[in-house]
């Protein structure tokens, strides 16, 4: 299997920001975001490389390769790869909503209804969906932030349960409760 | 209430906080029982939800839904997030990834502080110069890859020495704008501090009062803009920012991208979370993400004008008001189209009466009551809204400056000028803008009038001059192709002649002095004038042009040709056809002199000749050098067949000035065959149409030429459309048949058709015309001395230019006015003149008016 490596300086350029995350500076999401976007289309195009493997990519994996890839194995803390799962989980988002906008940008009617099985969907579904599903969580982070963040990282992200109770620093039973209220939400929602 | 309630403070801090709090309330209520009610068993459950809504049902109504939907989850949000299937991969992360930019980038002379935004169309970013030569900072907008991207750079460029020019307080000024390396486009404008409107005058909780003042602010950044054909697309309160000191600037000017390509516009979903609860969540504002400010013209895919700003400024207005635009806060794109297009949206007054348990709050907003907020909004701001929000563009205000003076007006208590439609009115005001109507206006209406629709394609001419000009010079694409947003307009003539009119100072700068190449844009802008129908002024500029180029080629040469055969044109149009003769003599000299193929060229400028002789009355002449036109052209083995059609169609227009049906019939035939086979237009087949018409009405074969005009008629409403005012020729001939068969009531149906048609501001000899059928239908529906009036103004104009048919005919209403009023001596005195000019008319053009009563 090709080995994925990626430049010291964007490894050393991601681990100084987890770093500076770690004490405390706010700036450090917005400037990992585009870092990890690119880092997660190295890690994307490469596996597009070898799809004859016959794998699905999936935001989990997409977001743990990365992880692995990206940031110094030896400097990285516990705390590191949950901000980090933070920030994939964001961008996850913004990829998907953004490619879901260029394939939806020409078309201008809507179905009547939303198709429900993402699995199954044709890619306009799909992307009709996703975005729906984007707009639908920009009102959801109105009234109840964290409903949002927790699809982001359970539904964008890919991450566990676990992995999202300690991104949001809440317990896993609460995930498991907002992860079940905002996808009740959001199905309402969106079947409307 | 458990873990919901520590961030509602922060909550309250936000403007639009206050807006959205019940509903927020609300929410946390329903999303609190949930949350417990998810860690009982469902009987527990049961009991929980009953005992915590405490008899709220549309809250237990809500909470069980909810319930219900965490129980049977679908597969929605059950599988990965990613795309499956044929297609997506993801490959399209590098969109994204490289249109990222970092601080200390470079984008141009800018360098990029922070990244402040996001938005569908691009990212915001601060920035600031990276030659510090500016030590302001700048919101430059990087345009990210997306669909008709293209397009939008193109129109950036074209526009942007436009944009640029913008300096006003109210408009955040574009300070640079480029493409990067990699073609991505970006802009940098002025960088505002400040909060959009909406939220800005609900935190500070503004009266009525001052909210129209501050719009009247805007009203006066747009007419501004609007003053240098800048018009906005996508005016919404997010794009309107007051900064601390209450000044509100627009921004984001010209920059938005059609309704239809516009991912930005979220033209997929907003899904409805009117899922849960009524109107509990559609009340937030954020979710109403959907084009709710957008016109109806936007809708359909058609030309922006300055009349949407007008609506859109409108709705902006409406949302100041009320706390929602005009259709509410629609759910759905579809919703919002269909609203948008087939409902007028409630009066503000309205909004607030139906606005149920939110009106309390909105109106607190405005530091009222709802009852004292609907008395206020009643009445005048309710028709100023309404007019502003005309689904027709064409009933709108007509300018930004007028609503500003109606909301001027209503801050000073004084009446606003929104009554209903008057169509006299309007009519009247036509006239009086046209009482100058140059001499070519005259000579278009002698014909449309009296004898046929004259196929003037005048508005197609602007379009093919702006296209002519694009090529010739890139100096003229930045001006020439812009004004398209008010082509479809009630605006059009007027905003193109202001275009041309600095297009012409500037060519006039930039090549005062020099020869060959200005004579390029002189013709460009030579052609422009013409499309207006600004023929005095196209001759003067192909003049100039011919001069310059005489002065350098030879007179043989294609570019002296080229520039004398424009000359010709725009004489012939401006109805100068004496001093045309000679260049005619002139250019098929020169021809006569050349090597290679020409007889196609000279034959079409022969019978381009004949025209003019026709119109100076010498028909014999005309009609044997349309003949001699036509040999040589049919001999051409089967080209110029619209030159031939051409040639034909003036045979006809001769023979029915001679009042020579027979002729003129089968010379019409002839030409539509030809139009037929040459694959013109079907607009200009039908136009053709119409001539033949109006030969067999001369024919007495009413029938034939009704039924013949009414599919013209029906096509043009078809492929042109009912605004255009080709398809306005058809509706006024067909109302004089109506008038003169007796029906006149179809007679007024039909006028009113054209009226609309032609549009707020009509070319001369349209807006001359149309005075003709008011008095016409005015006569036969009774009011004598309104059809006095408007006849007596087409006399008026009709005195300066010298005798044509036209005056006769208005004279012939003027005594026929006279008389149904009884009065008796006015009525000779018309006819009196009536008799006298039609011997004039006859003696110098050959022609044959109608007859005098």
């Amino acid at each position: 299997m090709t080995q994925i490596e990626f430049d010291a300086e964007t490894t050393g350029e991601i681990t100084r920001w987890l770093v500076a995350w770690r004490s405390g500076d706010g700036e450090a999401m917005e400037r990992l975001m585009p870092l990890v976007a690119q880092a997660l289309h190295t890690v994307a195009s490469r596996h597009l490389r070898r799809e004859s493997d016959g794998h699905t990519l999936t935001p989990t994996a997409l977001v743990n390769e990365a992880w692995l890839r990206l940031v110094d194995q030896r400097q990285a803390t516990f705390t590191d790869r949950v901000h980090f799962l933070a920030v994939a989980s964001r961008v996850m988002r913004r990829v998907l909503v953004d490619y879901a906008r260029r394939t939806r940008a020409d078309k201008r009617m809507m179905p009547a209804t939303f198709p429900i099985d993402l699995a199954t969907a044709t890619s306009d579904e799909w992307a009709i969906t996703m975005l729906a599903i984007d707009d639908a969580m920009t009102g959801l982070a109105q009234v109840e932030e964290r409903l949002a963040r927790v699809v982001e990282c359970r539904f964008f992200g890919g991450l566990t349960e676990e992995e999202t109770a300690r991104v949001l620093d809440i317990s896993v039973r609460t995930v498991h409760r907002d992860w079940l209220r905002a996808r009740a939400w959001l199905e309402l929602a969106l079947r409307d | 209430m458990t873990d919901a309630a520590p961030d509602r403070d922060e909550r309250a801090t936000s403007a639009s906080g206050a807006v959205a709090s019940a509903a927020v309330e609300q929410w946390r209520r329903a999303a609190a029982i949930v949350d417990a009610a998810l860690e009982l068993d469902a009987d527990a459950r049961d009991a929980h939800v009953h005992t915590a809504c405490a008899g709220d049902a549309a809250l237990e109504r809500d909470v069980r839904r909810w319930l219900a939907a965490t129980d049977h989850p679908s597969a929605l949000l059950s599988g990965p997030a990613v795309p499956q299937g044929a297609g997506p991969s993801f490959s399209s992360i590098r969109g994204l990834a490289t249109s990222t930019l970092n601080p200390d980038d470079r984008v141009g002379a800018w360098r990029i502080v922070r990244l402040i935004g996001r938005g569908g169309m691009g990212d915001v970013y601060e920035a600031e110069r990276a030659d510090g030569a500016f030590d302001r900072r700048v919101a430059l907008k990087v345009v990210r890859d997306l669909p008709g991207r293209d397009r939008l750079v193109r129109r950036f460029q074209r526009e942007r020495i436009l944009l640029a020019g913008l300096d006003h307080a109210g408009i955040a000024r574009l300070l640079d704008g480029g493409v990067l390396a990699d073609g991505t486009p970006f802009y940098a404008m002025e960088l505002v501090d400040g909060e959009p409107i909406d939220r800005w005058c609900d935190a500070r909780r503004l009266t009525l009062a001052a909210r129209v003042t501050l719009v009247r602010q805007l009203c006066a950044a747009l007419a501004y803009a609007h003053a240098r054909l800048v018009i906005h697309r996508d005016l919404k309160p997010s794009n309107v920012l007051v900064t601390a000191d209450g000044v509100a600037k627009i921004v984001d000017f010209g920059l938005a991208t059609p309704i239809g390509d516009a991912p930005d516009a979220r033209l997929v979903s907003t899904p409805l979370p009117r899922a849960l609860a009524g109107d509990l969540l559609s009340l937030l504002p954020t979710l109403a993400l959907t084009p709710a400010y957008a016109s109806p013209e936007q809708f359909r895919g058609e030309a922006t004008t300055a009349a949407t700003d007008i609506y859109s400024l409108t709705a902006v207005l409406h949302a100041l008001l009320t706390g929602a635009p005009p259709h509410g806060r629609v759910a759905t794109y579809r919703d919002a189209e269909d609203a948008a297009l087939h409902r007028d949206a409630p009066l503000p007054s309205a909004a607030i009466t139906t606005a149920g348990a939110r009106a309390p709050t909105i109106a607190a907003e405005r530091g009222t009551t709802p009852r004292a907020l609907v008395s206020q909004l009643e009445g005048d701001l309710d028709a100023v809204v309404r007019r502003g929000l005309a689904r027709d563009p064409a009933q709108r205000y007509s300018s930004i400056e007028a609503l500003d003076r109606d909301l001027a007006a209503w801050l000073d208590g004084r009446a606003v000028s929104v009554r209903p439609d008057g169509v006299w009115q309007r009519m009247r005001r036509f006239a009086r803008r046209h009482r100058t109507a140059s001499a070519a206006a005259v000579v278009g209406l002698a014909m449309l009038v009296t004898t046929t629709v004259v196929a003037v394609y005048q508005a197609q001419r602007a379009a093919t001059a702006a296209r002519d000009a694009a090529e010739t010079n890139d100096f003229l694409l930045a001006l020439l192709e812009l004004p398209y947003p008010f082509d479809s307009g009630s605006t059009s003539q007027r905003s193109l002649r202001t275009l041309l009119d600095s297009a012409r100072t500037r060519a006039e700068r930039q090549f005062a002095g020099s020869d060959g190449r200005g004579s390029d844009v002189l013709l460009a802008l030579a052609k422009g004038y013409d499309g207006i129908g600004d023929s005095k002024e196209a001759v003067a500029l192909a003049r100039r042009a011919l001069t310059s180029r005489a002065a350098v080629h030879a007179p043989t040469s294609d570019a002296v040709i080229g520039a004398r055969a424009l000359l010709t044109e725009t004489l012939l149009r401006a109805g100068r056809s004496a001093e045309v003769l000679p260049q005619f003599d002139t250019l098929l000299t020169a021809l006569a002199a050349r090597k290679g193929p020409r007889a196609v060229m000279v034959a079409t400028y022969r019978q381009s000749r004949a025209r003019a002789l026709h119109s100076l009355g010498r028909r014999a002449e005309a009609t044997r050098e349309l003949r001699e036109a036509i040999a040589i052209l049919e001999d051409s083995s089967g080209r110029a067949l619209g030159s031939q059609a051409h040639a034909w169609q003036t045979l006809g227009h001769i023979a029915r000035a001679r009042r020579d049906y027979v002729a003129a019939e089968s010379a019409y035939r002839r030409s539509l065959t030809l139009r037929v086979a040459a694959g013109s237009s079907v607009a200009e087949v039908a136009n053709n149409q119409g001539d033949l018409a109006l030969a067999l009405l001369g024919l007495g074969r009413t029938e034939v030429a009704e039924s013949l005009l009414k599919q013209s008629y029906a096509t043009k409403l078809r492929v042109l459309g009912p605004e255009n005012p080709e398809t306005g020729d058809d509706a006024l001939s067909l109302s004089h048949m109506a008038v003169q068969q007796g029906r006149a009531a179809d007679g007024l149906r039909l006028f009113d058709a054209a009226r609309r048609a032609y549009g707020a501001t009509p070319r001369p000899d349209r807006a001359l015309a149309m005075l003709l059928g008011e008095a016409e239908v005015r006569l036969a529906t009774g009011d004598a001395a309104g059809a006095s009036r408007a006849a007596d103004s087409v006399r008026r104009v009709l005195v300066r230019s010298g005798p044509s048919s036209a005056t006769v005919d208005a004279l012939v209403l003027l005594a026929r006015a006279a008389t149904a009023r009884g009065a008796i001596r006015e009525a000779e005195r018309w006819r009196a003149e009536c008799k006298r000019v039609r011997i004039d008319v006859m003696a110098t053009t050959e022609s044959v008016p109608g007859e005098c009563p």
